[in-house]
């Protein structure tokens, strides 16, 4: 160790002094990164109510904010596409991404422990929104401040797409507003419709009407589509699996998922709570009454039917089993149709699939005398402020706030990589309308007319449940369903167990 | 003392920092709050205070008011409220912890001596003349330095039922219960028996050749050398991969974490991954401090256990 040639021409530094010289650079290399990297940075340069727009919007020019966000496209396009918003206000933005259980956890301890290493968080609307509610900045505080600049669309609800400011931005009360709508994913049906066309004639011979797809289709009709694909494979046929659930290891869209069945039959919910505002008491559950025992046996026929591997995917590997040709039929969340749509690594683009509305209830399986609705289930990400971060930074994080959910930013983000908007706006926006059919630029836009013409709509659409324990129950719904499907308990006691420990959960 | 000689805790400055931060400091806050129940509310209110010159004058507006401005006033309350041991009596009452450590001794008993015994047995046949051995042997040992993790979710796309390699024994990997954790201890022993391998190997290369020429000299067959000078001989070390597998396998986390996300239902749900998921996806962390508390016992008592049986054969 330490050789040095005897002729070595430099100064031999001895062997202590060299280790000296070397534990003081690295110790004030360590205080120097640690000390570096719990600063934040803010700059102000005061403003008043008749200054400027220009100028409220470079009232914090030089401050550095950092976004934790999902790993969503929104912010893929807008980290891509920051020199606008920094030319706007010469604040320097930095945006993590990460997948949501991730976010969910890192968000949750920054902003438990009081601590704001992240001054903007994603905020999922039931796994971030309804547990962190009381920890995030109320936005009303913002928007009625005059000395902050206001976008000229407006941040009230009427500015969204219905229910949207619902549901990511009010918890358990409508004076604090934690979030706005920043992207959307709204559940609709993707189908291949090649197929569905190709084998029509037979299905209707045996089932007695027409395999198509429509808003009327029922979860019914559903079974008996992928009843027919099974048994065209088990007869040695080359067609994919008719279809497959979300009930793989990711707990919220398993949940989301037989939510659109339970909703559609009598719009039938967890809790007799106002869905829009959600309870932190949200009193007993309705888990293991006759409709939920009734609709469970359906949803356990439905996974009889289903891709084999129907509890080891969750959304993601299951938007993958249908581009690969597997399943012939997904309900999936809108944002994934630009996946769909992509000739390079689907094989159901190039117009084989179609969109439409969730299932439809279907009426003989109602058992609480409610309607039956077109059972849409969403997860609407917000963004929010970290209450825990300084009032200037606060101010600061509101002004990327409003920029990244403006008109102009969500229409970029739409062109570019495929967002999902939130503003009305942007559906008036150049080429959205047009883009709405094939071919098209923007194949998000393709899932719209059942989207935000439809499933968005009273009384199809389904909001919670928000409690602040959302993400236990998820897990309770995750667990004992898969035990049901997999044949571990019947219906009647995975309806009966969920129950019991909801109502635990919740102190009943 | 020389400054000189006093710089040497300078040096080990670092060191003590940071088994204090992270190992001692971590400990210490878990126990405290697996007693304790925390909780922090903030609470913003907005009130008017008067404007200020620099003398410290109220500045007044044109028609001679004192003006004002908007202060959001942020009062965020900790509160500790000591539970004593609840959170260590709901473990013996919690149905899903009962689940978790079934699971656990389960996939315990299925690897480990799996492991072992393929190990050893691998060993033995790489302990004799083998043509290209020492390839062989660098191959073998691969998988240790592998990180579970992503050996989780390639052994996804292994096990998937639709298409993946193994589709064809039309066996439901990941989606019946019983199957599901003989997939996760399948990975686990893809993983580990190397490293056993690895260590009985260098244990079998250093029995002495005189002793087993001598057992051979006195009629010794095959399985007599190996039941009564091999494993008589290989005892400690055993032991030794014993104690050390077990200590890891129970603490099972990466594996169902991305293989089969504790699925279906709770079929592979390990007690570590009950309580990382317990703290770090319900927030409830006094109850899953607990719970690496109580597992933190359980791996203790098994290695003193092993220790004493140790002490006892060995002096």
């Amino acid at each position: 160790m330490f050789y040095v040639p005897k002729n070595a021409i430099y100064k031999r530094i001895p062997r202590r002094k060299f280790l000296e010289l070397g534990g003081g650079v690295a110790t004030a290399l360590g205080a120097g990164s640690v000390a570096v990297g719990l600063s934040s940075v803010v700059t102000r340069s005061p403003v008043q109510a008749a200054s400027s727009d220009d100028a409220k919007w470079k009232q914090y020019s030089g401050t550095k904010l950092v976004f934790m966000s999902e790993n969503t496209p929104p912010s893929f396009a807008i980290r891509e596409n920051l020199k606008p918003f920094y030319d706007l206000t010469g604040i320097e933005v930095e945006i993590l991404t990460d997948d949501l259980p991730v976010v969910q956890q890192k968000v949750g301890i920054d902003l438990r422990s009081g601590k704001a290493d992240f001054h903007l968080n994603y905020v999922q609307d039931k796994p971030i929104g309804a547990p962190f509610a009381d920890y995030f900045a109320n936005l009303n505080d913002f928007i009625n401040d005059d000395t902050l600049p206001q976008d000229p669309d407006g941040m009230g609800a009427d500015a969204w797409f219905e229910n949207f400011l619902d549901v990511c931005g009010t918890m358990y009360t409508r004076d604090r507003l934690i979030a706005f709508p920043y992207d959307s994913a709204v559940a609709c049906t993707f189908y291949r419709q090649d197929l569905f066309e190709q084998h029509s004639p037979d299905f209707e011979k045996e089932y007695g009407y027409r395999m198509e797809f429509t808003k009327d289709t029922t979860w019914k009709n559903v079974y008996d589509f992928a009843e027919f694909f099974k048994k065209l494979r088990a007869a040695g046929q080359d067609v994919p699996y008719g279809y497959a659930q979300h009930q793989g290891s990711f707990a919220w869209t398993a949940q989301l998922d037989i939510q659109r069945l339970m909703y559609a039959h009598g719009q039938w919910t967890e809790f007799d709570v106002d869905d829009k505002l959600g309870s932190k008491e949200p009193g007993p559950t309705r888990w293991g009454d006759e409709s939920s025992i009734f609709l469970m046996e359906k949803w356990k026929e439905l996974a009889s039917v289903a891709h084999p591997d129907n509890l080891a995917n969750d959304t993601l590997q299951l938007n993958t089993v249908y581009q690969a040709g597997q399943i012939a039929m997904q309900v999936q969340y809108h944002e994934f149709a630009a996946s769909i749509e992509d000739e390079k690594t689907s094989r159901a683009a190039g117009g084989k699939t179609a969109y439409a509305p969730c299932p439809k209830g279907e009426a003989s399986w109602i058992k609480n005398g409610g309607q039956a609705v077109n059972g849409t289930s969403c997860g609407i990400g917000g963004i929010g402020i970290n209450n825990n971060a300084s009032d200037d930074l606060k101010r600061a994080a509101y002004l990327f706030a409003m920029w990244s959910t403006s008109k102009e930013t969500q229409y970029n983000v739409l062109k570019g990589v495929g967002g999902t908007p939130t503003r009305k706006a942007v559906m008036d926006m150049p080429g959205v309308k047009e883009a709405r059919q094939r071919p098209t630029d923007m194949p998000n836009a393709l899932t719209f007319d059942a989207v935000y013409d439809y499933g968005i709509k009273d009384p199809h659409f389904v909001l919670g449940p928000k409690i602040p324990e959302a993400n236990e129950y998820y897990q309770i719904i995750l667990t004992e369903v898969q035990k049901c499907i997999s044949g571990q308990q019947d219906p009647a006691a995975t309806c009966e167990s969920i129950r019991d420990q909801v109502d635990d959960m919740n102190d009943i | 003392m020389r400054w000189t000689s006093r710089v040497r805790f300078l040096f080990l400055a670092p060191a003590v920092v940071w088994v204090l931060l992270f190992t001692i400091f971590p400990l210490g806050y878990s126990l405290f709050i697996a007693f304790n129940k925390i909780d922090q509310t903030t609470q913003v209110e907005r009130v008017k205070e008067p404007v200020l010159d620099e003398a410290g004058q109220p500045v007044l507006d044109s028609k001679g008011r004192p003006r004002t401005k908007n202060v959001v006033v942020r009062n965020t309350v900790t509160t500790t409220e000591f539970v004593g041991l609840t959170n260590f009596k709901r473990l013996f009452t919690d149905p899903q912890v009962h689940e978790a450590i079934k699971v656990t001794l389960v996939f315990v008993l299925i690897a480990v001596p799996i492991e072992l015994c393929l190990g050893f047995l691998i060993a033995l046949l790489f302990n004799r003349p083998l043509m290209g051995r020492s390839t062989l042997r660098a191959i073998m040992i691969l998988p240790i330095f592998a990180t579970p993790i992503a050996m989780g979710y390639s052994f996804f796309t292994i096990f998937y039922e639709e298409g993946g390699p193994l589709a064809f024994t039309g066996i439901p990997w990941l989606s019946n219960p019983n199957w599901a954790l003989f997939s996760v201890a399948l990975v686990d022993i893809w993983q580990w028996t190397p490293f056993c391998f690895l260590v009985f190997l260098a244990a079998l290369q250093g029995v002495p050749d005189e002793l087993l020429e001598a057992a051979r000299i006195d009629g010794a067959s095959g399985p007599d050398i190996l039941f009564k000078v091999l494993l008589p001989l290989l005892q400690p070390t055993i032991i030794i991969v014993l104690l050390l597998r077990i200590a890891e396998a129970v603490k099972l986390f990466d594996i169902p974490f991305a293989l089969t996300g504790g699925g279906p239902g709770t079929a592979t749900q390990s007690f570590s991954f009950l309580a990382f998921r317990t703290g770090l996806r319900f927030f409830d962390l006094g109850y899953a401090s607990a719970m690496a508390y109580g597992l933190l016992a359980v791996v203790m008592v098994v290695v003193l256990l092993f220790f004493r049986r140790l002490r006892q054969s060995y002096g």
